[in-house]
């Protein structure tokens, strides 16, 4: 009881000595939110006065009531006041961009056209990188499935990362981790062939896979029950566009394809296409105990092979405990005899973008949004410093528009608020840009990206965001500078602003070295590819032709061998199992007189053909080659390269005893150094063996005339032997641009591009800023030539600062570049050398493009008639 | 000149009557009397102000004293141009209403 009269007390003495009440603390903020701040205070004094009668008159609750009742029924005139008086401003500002675009048409077509290549090649990364990012989120269990990869330590020191898993792998942990649910063996294999009836296709590619493959990875069934489709031994689940290729519209469940001429199997199940975006791509799963047909024998040795193994785990399960485990738990099974093995997991969600192996995808990515926002930001510093070279003929609005009340942030608001305009009406033109060069962006990156993106929600708000990210980027810094000036100053004339700016200055300097980089980095990208298509790789690659064998002409090798050589042209052919552009393949169980017993070793092999170093121009240097007069070649003799026989230690390998995958032989030969790996890579120990019934790739050594004759020549032979192949011949050469240094000759193109567009924007920039000086220097120069300078004088007057500006360029430039291209050339062993002629000449380039850019203005300001021009003004 | 809605036509007579005593408040209250409508502080405020914007009404603070309870009060009086709108007001209406007879009903 006391305490509540205390309270009353205390509360009566605040109120009486205030003698005023505030409104409720909701309603105070509301208006004070709502209303403009000139106006605020006077309307809050009003509802209080209000309020504060009906708290005396009506008592606390009704005047509550009241208020809110009041408040309410005010908000839509507050709020049609505000947004009145802003579409009135809006209104204003839309007409003075415009107007202001229209007045000077010359730097806003400078403007638009810039900002718009600089926006699209954006625009363009943002899709790409948006479309990689997407990869493989069909999956519903895609956090949960990780790739398991093991690497190799020797003794040596060094490690090899192999993707190729073993066989009972996925059997072993899947019983002996309770941490994984499911796992999978997965192999794409190519060239086999499947048939119906008559219909036959080469080229489809078929995946092999556990029953439990579609339990852990979400391909969507049409037909056919995911659970048991692979159960079976002999059956195949088929993508749609497969089913139609093969049955038409014929229900394809039941029936019958024949794998290889050999196995039929039987369809058990339609799945939807394999969307673009997955890492497993294939055209059919068959069961991967159909590799072991027909006794289903799985092999249990612990030795690599070209298959993945894929778990599905459980969630939150901390990946390098697993690993641990893993590792120790093959390492009971496996028994390695030297070579330590660790195993890691790789999760899906990384697949696509990383690669254990070092690189991936990602790096492009990177790459290439940094230079999409140097462009973009060149095109930016041309809106930046044409617009304040330009202050001019703004200053007197800033000036009358400070004076008749306008503060700085409502200018700031304004410049921008146009900037951001702008912006928009280039993003419309740089999408159409975008259309234009989308087909070329695709066919460079065998991608298929379509504008029909600009549906997704991301895709939209990241364009949207990317066009307001320009517009504020660009307009912050003129919006600034514009709104700095003192209407006093101004508006009497004592101060011309925009004439002089070393801001400006450096953002040109700052544009020309972006470019110059760019103009390096794709000249040194572009050397090292001709370094590394015409440097000597220990062999002939010229007038060198592969072509794929299928079974069938395997195995009658012979016949087709002397069919080809039956021409003039034809100098030698051979075959093997695996091209020297990328031979993977290693083997640790080798073995010679006097190695230690604990030394764990690695040899690169292949299986070849006779005629192998013949046809392939290596050089013997010791020794001889593998010769069909020595029958026993085929079972004991190998040809080592240098490498190996350091490795090996021996002053006189030939002869020697070497045993390899088990297998006792001698050397006979020693093979000169060759690089049979992309030149990343040194050159590591190699040994061939002959096997002269296996490998399914061919060489060819034609002479260098009459090429398509001789093409002619083959493609009859090889149609004769494999009617229902494809014809696709290949260049050694070609198979290197095509297939190895892939990324190369898209880095060199797309930087190709990027950089002509970087250049041509600050061209762009540079020709609007030699306008603007020589439009400014118009009456010097008239008077410069009325006490006669000549036009040589002029032109070299108003070059000179350029000049000075590009060559400051330079000096910045280089060294940046020469990290960059150092950056990019350390991923090869073999590189080509980058002299500072490389430097000099990009930035003579450079300089020349400018000095060019900058005469056209120039040439017409000297041209003019000096009694024009002294009336100018 | 521009049209002007009847709510600004009673505002500026508002004003124009209460003199030196004009400001949202008493506006409010005097339009109550001639009408009988009592409008909301918010549909006279958005008014009020585009035509204080628009330079038929000027604004005077006065400062805080004692019988305002403490609080600033913006007053409002009529410009010239204010006049003359009220003048061309009451003329378009003269001119609407000229010779307005109401028929006599027989019911």
């Amino acid at each position: 009881m006391e305490g509540i009269q205390i309270s009353r007390v205390r509360r009566l003495g605040r109120f009486m000595k205030k003698d005023h009440i505030k409104l409720p603390w909701l309603a105070f903020w509301l208006l004070r939110h709502v209303l403009p701040r000139q106006d605020f205070i006077f309307l809050n004094g009003s509802f209080e006065d209000i309020y504060e009668n009906l708290v005396h008159t009506e008592g606390r609750f009704k005047a509550r009531i009241w208020i809110w009742r009041e408040i309410l029924k005010s908000l839509p005139g507050f709020l049609s006041a505000a947004l009145y008086w802003r579409m009135m401003m809006f209104r204003n500002d839309f007409i003075m961009t415009l107007r202001n675009i229209r007045k000077h048409s010359l730097h806003s077509i400078i403007n638009i056209a810039g900002l718009s290549l600089g926006m699209a090649v954006c625009l363009l990364i943002f899709l790409w990188v948006q479309n990689e990012f997407g990869y493989d989120r069909f999956h519903g269990n895609r956090n949960e499935i990780a790739q398991v990869y093991s690497e190799k330590q020797y003794s040596s020191g060094s490690s090899q990362i192999f993707m190729g898993s073993y066989f009972p792998l996925a059997k072993v942990l899947k019983s002996e981790c309770p941490e994984v649910i499911d796992a999978v063996r997965y192999e794409f294999a190519t060239g086999l062939s499947l048939r119906r009836g008559e219909k036959q296709f080469m080229n489809d590619i078929v995946g092999l896979a556990d029953p439990a493959f579609f339990d852990v990875f979400s391909f969507l069934f049409i037909k056919g029950n995911p659970k048991t489709a692979l159960e079976e031994n002999y059956s195949v689940v088929l993508t749609e566009n497969m089913a139609k290729k093969y049955f038409g519209s014929e229900d394809p469940i039941g029936k019958t394809l024949t794998l290889n001429n050999e196995l039929d199997i039987q369809v058990t199940g339609v799945i939807e296409n394999v969307p673009s975006q997955s890492s497993l791509q294939f055209d059919c799963i068959a069961p991967y105990l159909l590799r072991f047909a027909p006794d289903f024998k799985e092999p249990e040795h612990w030795g690599g092979n070209p298959l993945e193994t894929y778990i599905l785990l459980h969630k939150n399960i901390d990946h390098v405990e697993l690993e641990k485990k893993i590792t120790s738990i093959v390492e009971k099974h496996a028994q390695w005899e030297t070579a330590k093995v660790t195993f890691h997991l790789h999760p899906l969600q990384k697949k696509h973008m990383y690669s254990p192996q070092g690189g991936g995808i990602i790096h492009s990515l990177v790459i290439f949004s940094a230079v999409a926002l140097f462009v973009l930001f060149i095109a930016c510093i041309n809106f930046m410093n044409l617009s304040t070279a330009k202050a001019a003929t703004r200053a007197k609005e800033v000036g009358v528009r400070k004076v008749v009340g306008a503060r700085k942030t409502d200018l700031v608001r304004q410049f921008i608020g146009e900037s951001l305009m702008l912006s928009l009406i280039t993003l419309v033109i740089a999408i159409v840009l975008l259309a234009v060069f989308l087909p070329a962006f695709n066919e460079l990156l065998s991608k298929q990206l379509s504008l029909r993106l600009l549906f997704k929600p991301v895709v939209a708000l990241g364009f949207l965001g990317i066009a307001l990210f320009t517009g504020a980027l660009a307009g912050i810094y003129p919006a600034l500078y514009l709104s700095a000036f003192q209407p006093r100053r101004i508006l009497r004339g004592l101060i011309k602003p925009g004439v002089k700016s070393s801001m400006r200055k450096s953002l040109v300097v700052v544009q020309f070295s972006l470019s110059i980089i760019m103009i390096i980095s794709t000249v040194v990208v572009f050397r090292q590819m001709g370094f590394v298509m015409s440097t000597d790789l220990g062999f002939n690659r010229e007038n060198l032709v592969v072509l794929r064998m299928s079974q069938r002409t395997q195995g009658q090798f012979e016949p087709f061998r002397n069919d080809l050589l039956n021409h003039p042209q034809v100098v030698s052919l051979t075959r093997s199992l695996q091209g020297p552009w990328h031979i993977g393949s290693t083997v640790s169980a080798v073995d010679w007189d006097g190695k230690a017993p604990d030394e764990s070793v690695n040899m690169h092999w292949d299986y070849v053909g006779y005629d192998y170093f013949k046809t392939f121009d290596m050089e013997i240097i010791e020794g001889r080659a593998f010769s069909k007069e020595f029958p026993t070649d085929q079972k004991e003799a190998y040809i080592v390269n240098e490498e190996a026989v350091k490795l090996i230690g021996m002053d006189s390998p030939i002869g020697n005893r070497l045993s390899v995958f088990r297998n006792e032989g001698k050397i006979i030969g020693v093979v000169k150094n060759f690089n049979f790996q992309p030149l990343y890579h040194q050159i590591k120990p190699f040994v061939f063996m002959l096997r002269p019934d296996t490998g399914s790739l061919a060489f060819v050594r034609i002479r260098p005339e009459n090429i398509s004759g001789t093409l002619e020549h083959i493609r009859n032979i090889f149609t004769k032997f494999e009617p229902d192949s494809l014809w696709d011949p290949m260049f050694f050469n070609e198979i290197l641009t095509r297939y190895i240094y892939t990324s190369e000759q898209q880095t060199g193109k797309i930087s190709g591009y990027f950089t002509i567009l970087a250049v041509l924007i600050s061209c762009l920039g540079l020709f609007g800023l030699a306008a603007f000086i020589a439009e400014r220097r118009t009456k010097e120069i008239g008077i410069r030539k009325v006490v006669g300078a000549s036009m040589k004088d002029v032109v070299f007057m108003l070059s000179k600062e350029f000049t000075k500006w590009v060559l400051l360029s330079n000096v910045i430039a280089w060294p940046v570049a020469y990290f960059v291209a150092q950056k990019f050339l350390q991923k090869y062993a073999f590189r080509t050398n980058i002299g500072p002629e490389i430097y000099v000449l990009s930035g003579l380039a450079a300089l020349g493009i400018a000095l060019l850019t900058v005469s056209y203005q120039a040439l017409k300001a000297a041209r003019a008639n000096p009694a024009d021009s002294l009336r100018y003004e | 000149m521009k049209a002007f809605t009847k709510k600004e036509e009673q505002i500026l007579l508002a004003i124009y009557h209460l003199g030196n005593e004009a400001y949202l408040i008493s506006i409010r209250e005097k339009i109550k009397k001639y009408t009988g409508k009592y409008y909301s502080v918010g549909t006279i405020y958005a008014p009020l102000n585009r035509l204080h914007v628009y330079g038929y009404l000027t604004a005077s603070v006065e400062k805080p004293d004692a019988s305002s309870g403490g609080k600033p009060i913006k007053y409002y009086r009529l410009t010239k141009r204010g006049y003359a709108a009220l003048e061309a007001i009451r003329k378009q209406n003269e001119l609407m209403w000229k010779g307005f007879k109401s028929p006599v009903f027989e019911d």
